[in-house]
C-alpha cells in the first residue's frame, strides 16, 4: 500500500461462526440470514421518512421539511409518508413487498448523550452502563446451535478491526474489515477545527489550510465552501458503505457461510447543515441507499430468506437537535414488507415528547424480538430475560416476517 | 540494523557518560556501514595502496557536525579530513563470516599509518586508539557540552528552548565530564522545563506512544499497525529521512496533522470500549480546557470522542 494513503475504517463488520446457526428455523425448512446494522450518531427519522400527511408537519419543520411537492420531491411511500429521495432502492423494496418501516421507535434510552444511547441500542440493557455483549450475540448464543462444527476448526476468524458492542458476547464470532478504505470524517475534521480556532491558532491555520474549509460554512451560513472538501467525498462514502455492507451479503449468502452479521455504520451526526434534500445527510442517505441494494443484488437467491434490520440510538427534534423517536427500517425477502407501521403521535404542540421532539409510541425492542422470534425461532422468554433483559412487558412485534 | 544499533549502542548508555556512547555509537556496524566508513581506507594505507581506493569523509563529518561539536562551531575542513585517517580501519566483519561475522572490527591494512592534527592537538598513529582518543577529547570539548545542552532542552522542552535552561544543562555536562545521569537530572529538575508553556507538538512517534497508552490498547495492536501509523506520518521506525535523525522542530511534523487526524481515528476504533471522559481526566486531568472537554463529551460516538481526545491541543502538545 501506498504509505502516504490514509487507511482507516468507518464501519466494522462481524459475522458469527457457523456452529451457531438457528437450529429450529433449519428444522421448519428454513435457512434464515439476518444482518443487523447500526447507524451510530442519531438518525434523523424525520429527515428519512417524513409524515407529509400530517397537517402539522411543515410547521413542525419548517423549509427543513420534505414534501411530496418541492423541486427535491420525496418519493410517496402511502398516504401519510414519504420517503427522502436519496433513498430510491429503499423505495423499490418497499414496493416489492421487501421493506418495513417503523415510525416513531426508540429504544427505552431518553437522553441526550450519543455514548450512553449506544451503548443501549447495542446492549441490549434497559439502562446506560458497562455491557461487556450486545443482544445479537446474546440471541444466538441462546439458540439451540444446529450443531455443525465450523469447518475452519477455530472458535473465531477476526481479521477487522473493531467489533460493535452488538456482537460481542459468548458466541463465537468472525470479523473482518472491508478492503476499501475511508479517512477520518469530515466531521471530525469540522469538530477538530472548531476546537483549534478557539484553542490553538497555529493548529486552526495548518488543518484549514489542510482542509479548505471557509469560515463562513463554519459559522453555519450555510454557504457551499469556497473550495472542495477533499476528504472524504460522497464517492467514496458510498463506496465504502456499499463495500462493508456487501461483504456481508457475499458471506452470508454462501450455502455453508454464516447466518447472522452485524455491521455498523457512523457518522450520522452532522450538526452543522444537515442537508435533507441535499447536503450530507442526503448524501449518507444515499450511501445507505446503494449499500442496501448491495445487500440485495450479493444475497441471491438467499434474499428471500434475509431480513436486514438497520437501527440507530436515537433520532432528532424538530430543529435537529439530539432526539427521540425516529425510525427503524427492515429490508428483505423473508418480510411482509410494503408497509410503514406507526402508533402515531401527532405532530402538534401538546403531543410533542418534551415540547419539542417526537413522541416515541413503539419500543425498538418490540420490533428486535419480532424478528428474532419469528425469523431466528429465538425462545420468547430468552428474549425478554437474556436478549432484553427486563422486557417482559414489551411484547415482541407480531406479523413482520412470513 | 538500525533496532540492533539502539539497542546495542544507543540503549546500556543512555544514563551512562556520553564518551561511553559515543564510542559505542561511532563504532557501531550500523553507524559504519550507514556513513560509509566501512570502505574507507588510507591513502598510504596496504589497502589503500593496493586497491587504489581513498578516503571516505561521511563518519568524520557527522561525527563533529551531529554528534558532538556542532555545526559552524570552529573545526576546519582539515580537521574532518584528518579525523577520517583517524577513522580508516574501523569497520566491521562481513555477516557471512562464521564466528564474528557482524562485528566491529579495526582493520590495520585500512589504516592511515601516520600522526594526525584533529582541532589542533597532536595524536601520534596508536591505530585503533588513535580514533578512541579523538572521541574522548571530542566528547568533553565544550562546544560538544553546547550543543547536547541545547539538543536536550530542545527535544523535551521547546522548539526554542529557554537559554538558560540549555547552558545548565551544558554547565553540568562539563562539570561531571558527561555525566548523562546528572544532566538529565538536571533537566527534570530545572525550573524552566516546567514553567515553559506547553508548545512543543509531540512527535510522531511519542504521539503515536500516547495514544496507545491513553486508550490500552498496546496489548492488541499489530505491530503493522503502528508502523503503517509512523510511515503514514512521515516518521518511519529506524529509518530516518537523513542522518541528523528526526526533526525536534514542530515546523517538520506540523502538516501532519490532518493525517493525525486519520490515525487518531483508527486508533480510537480499536478502543471502542474506553470511556473517554473518564481517559480525559486520567490522561489530561487539570490540563484539559473547557472547549476540549465539551468537544469530547459531545461527539457522536465513543470512538470519535476518543479520536478528539487525542487531537485536542493539549494532547497534542507538551
Amino acid at each position: 500500500m501506498d504509505p502516504s494513503r490514509r487507511a482507516l475504517l468507518l464501519a466494522s463488520g462481524t459475522l458469527f461462526a457457523w456452529a451457531h446457526l438457528p437450529k429450529l428455523a433449519r428444522a421448519e425448512g428454513r435457512d434464515p440470514r439476518f444482518l443487523t446494522i447500526i447507524l451510530r450518531g442519531a438518525l434523523d427519522g424525520l429527515a428519512t421518512v417524513a409524515p407529509v400527511g400530517d397537517p402539522d408537519w411543515l410547521a413542525l419543520r419548517g423549509d427543513n421539511g420534505l414534501t411530496l411537492d418541492s423541486k427535491l420531491a420525496a418519493l410517496k411511500l402511502d398516504e401519510f409518508f414519504a420517503l427522502n429521495p436519496a433513498m430510491p432502492n429503499l423505495h423499490r423494496m418497499f414496493k416489492a413487498k421487501e421493506a418495513i418501516i417503523i415510525h416513531a421507535s426508540a429504544t427505552p434510552y431518553r437522553e441526550g448523550s450519543h455514548f450512553d444511547g449506544q451503548d443501549l441500542l447495542e446492549s441490549g440493557l434497559p439502562k446506560p452502563g458497562a455491557s461487556e455483549s450486545g443482544w445479537l450475540n446474546r440471541a444466538l448464543a441462546g439458540l439451540t446451535p444446529a450443531g455443525r462444527v465450523d469447518p475452519r476448526g477455530s472458535k473465531m476468524f477476526a481479521v477487522g478491526l473493531v467489533t460493535p458492542l452488538v456482537a460481542h458476547g459468548p458466541a463465537p464470532v468472525l470479523s473482518w474489515s472491508p478492503q476499501r478504505v475511508l479517512p477520518a470524517s469530515e466531521d471530525t475534521v469540522r469538530r477538530l477545527l472548531a476546537l483549534y480556532r478557539d484553542c490553538d491558532a497555529k493548529l486552526a491555520g495548518v488543518l484549514e489550510d489542510n482542509s479548505k474549509l471557509t469560515a463562513s460554512e463554519q459559522l453555519g451560513t450555510g454557504q457551499k465552501p469556497s473550495a472542495p472538501v477533499p476528504a472524504p467525498g460522497p464517492g467514496q462514502v458510498r463506496a465504502y458503505f456499499s463495500e462493508a455492507a456487501g461483504t456481508a451479503a457475499k458471506f452470508l449468502a454462501q450455502p455453508d457461510g454464516p447466518r447472522v452479521g452485524a455491521l455498523a455504520l457512523d457518522g450520522w451526526d452532522p450538526h452543522f447543515n444537515e442537508g435533507i434534500a441535499q447536503g450530507r445527510l442526503s448524501q449518507l442517505l444515499g450511501a445507505l441507499d446503494e449499500a442496501l441494494a448491495a445487500i440485495k443484488s450479493n444475497m441471491g437467491p438467499a434474499w428471500r430468506e434475509t431480513v436486514v434490520a438497520l437501527a440507530t440510538e436515537f433520532g432528532r427534534t424538530a430543529r435537529t437537535d439530539h432526539g427521540t423517536a425516529t425510525v427503524a427500517l427492515l429490508v428483505g425477502g423473508a418480510l411482509k414488507g410494503g408497509r410503514v407501521i406507526a402508533d402515531w403521535p401527532g405532530l402538534k404542540p401538546a403531543n410533542l415528547y418534551q415540547d419539542r421532539d417526537l413522541k416515541p409510541t413503539t419500543d425498538l425492542r418490540a420490533i428486535l424480538k419480532g424478528v428474532l422470534r419469528d425469523h431466528l425461532r429465538a425462545d420468547e422468554k430468552t428474549l425478554a430475560e437474556t436478549v432484553f433483559p427486563g422486557s417482559e412487558a414489551v411484547k415482541p412485534m407480531a406479523g413482520l416476517v412470513g | 540494523m538500525a533496532g540492533a544499533y539502539e539497542r546495542e549502542a544507543i540503549w546500556p548508555h543512555v544514563l551512562g557518560r556520553f564518551t561511553d556512547l559515543l564510542q559505542a555509537v561511532e563504532s557501531h556496524p550500523a553507524m559504519l556501514v550507514y556513513l560509509d566508513n566501512v570502505l574507507s581506507m588510507g591513502a598510504d594505507s596496504i589497502a589503500g595502496i593496493n586497491q587504489d581506493k581513498g578516503l571516505n569523509e561521511n563518519l568524520a563529518r557527522e561525527t563533529l557536525e551531529l554528534h558532538t561539536l556542532g555545526v559552524r562551531s570552529g573545526y576546519s575542513q582539515a580537521d574532518v579530513t584528518n579525523f577520517a585517517k583517524v577513522l580508516t580501519g574501523w569497520t566491521w566483519l562481513r555477516p557471512e563470516e562464521p564466528v564474528h561475522g557482524g562485528e566491529f572490527v579495526f582493520v590495520r591494512r585500512f589504516h592511515e599509518p601516520s600522526d594526525q592534527f584533529v582541532l589542533g592537538k597532536h595524536y601520534p598513529d596508536s591505530g585503533f586508539d588513535q580514533g578512541r582518543a579523538v572521541l574522548a577529547d571530542l566528547a568533553r570539548h565544550p562546544a560538544t557540552t553546547q550543543h547536547i545542552g541545547q539538543k536536550l532542552a530542545r527535544h523535551f522542552v521547546a522548539d526554542d528552548p529557554p537559554p538558560a535552561l540549555a547552558a545548565k544543562l551544558a554547565k553540568i555536562f562539563l562539570d561531571t565530564g558527561g555525566d548523562l545521569k546528572e544532566v538529565v537530572r538536571t533537566l527534570v529538575t530545572a525550573e524552566e522545563s516546567w514553567t515553559a508553556p506547553r508548545q512543543k507538538l509531540k512527535p510522531p512517534a511519542e504521539w503515536i506512544a500516547g495514544v496507545i497508552r491513553l486508550t490500552g490498547t498496546a496489548a492488541d495492536m499489530p505491530i503493522g499497525r503502528i508502523m503503517n501509523a509512523q510511515v503514514a506520518l512521515g516518521a518511519p521506525l529506524w529509518r530516518p529521512p537523513a542522518p541528523n535523525g528526526y526533526s525536534d522542530m514542530e515546523a517538520a511534523w506540523i502538516d501532519g496533522i490532518s493525517r493525525r487526524i486519520d490515525i487518531a481515528t483508527e486508533l480510537a476504533g480499536r478502543a471502542s470500549r474506553a470511556e473517554p471522559l473518564e481517559l480525559l481526566d486520567s490522561g489530561l486531568g487539570p490540563l484539559a480546557s473547557t472547549q476540549t472537554r465539551e468537544t469530547v463529551a459531545r461527539a457522536e460516538s465513543r470512538s470519535q470522542a476518543l479520536a478528539l481526545l487525542v487531537m485536542a491541543p493539549e494532547f497534542l502538545r507538551r
